[in-house]
């Protein structure tokens, strides 16, 4: 049996990306909806950029080879390259521009 | 006349200006986050100095610390963006090594190498530091003496 906070955490996360999600994203053949940030972002301070992440529920994506598999967000092309799951059922992917 | 700190700095980035990774994105300043389009580039900045009263009269002997900073940013082949850029520096810095106003001596003391992941493509950082030996009577910080 499911310990029943646990259902509730894994419901209410599904819940609030479906209510929150801004974007379909691709993955190879996929289409997952999720949602899309890519605020700003600095490195060293001397370097100016965002940070593109994508969040979505586990268990929309598919297979993914980190450094290797490819999102298609809002017509532009990422890497995937590093991924945070969550035990609410929630991944965020961090992503590279190429 | 400006404080010879300055002089140091914009001879060594003349030196550095027009080289092949970085081009004219040459800055002498540090402030402000670079955006990608001025990417790759160089930063020229002089640090601490060291000062001791020289062996004849009032003569001070000065070791400027000035750093080249080359930043890069790109999904593939930093480490290699970075000694491209290593190389460059080094090799003009050679080409003059009194820096075309008189210094005594100039060595470069280290290099130093860091990436950052958490931007969009990876950025990195390989700073070239260089001692600047020089000598200025006290009181004129303005002409080297």
């Amino acid at each position: 049996m499911t310990a029943p906070f646990a259902a509730i955490e894994t419901a209410t996360a599904a819940t609030a990306v479906a209510a929150l999600a801004n974007v379909d994203a691709t993955i190879g053949a996929t289409t997952v909806t999720g949602i899309f940030d890519d605020g700003y972002a600095e490195a060293f301070g001397m370097a100016a950029g965002s940070k593109p992440t994508f969040t979505c529920n586990s268990s929309a994506l598919p297979a993914i080879t980190l450094g290797t598999t490819e999102i298609t967000v809002n017509a532009t092309d990422y890497t995937i390259v590093e991924m945070q799951d969550e035990a609410s059922g929630i991944t965020t992917l961090m992503l590279e521009a190429q | 006349m400006p404080h010879v700190r300055q002089q140091i700095r914009e001879a060594v980035a003349t030196l550095v200006t027009s080289l092949s990774t970085t081009g004219t994105r040459v800055f002498q300043s540090r402030t402000y986050p670079k955006q990608e389009s001025q990417l790759p580039c160089l930063l020229v900045t002089t640090n601490e100095e060291a000062i001791a009263p020289g062996s004849v009269g009032t003569r001070q002997e000065r070791e400027l610390t000035v750093i080249v900073r080359g930043v890069a940013k790109s999904a593939g082949a930093l480490d290699d963006t970075l000694d491209d850029i290593a190389f460059e520096v080094e090799t003009a810095m050679a080409t003059d090594p009194d820096l075309g106003i008189g210094v005594a001596g100039m060595e470069l003391r280290g290099i130093s190498v860091d990436f950052d992941d958490e931007t969009d493509k990876p950025v990195g950082v390989i700073d070239l530091n260089y001692r600047i030996t020089y000598f200025t009577a006290a009181g004129s910080p303005g002409s080297i003496a």
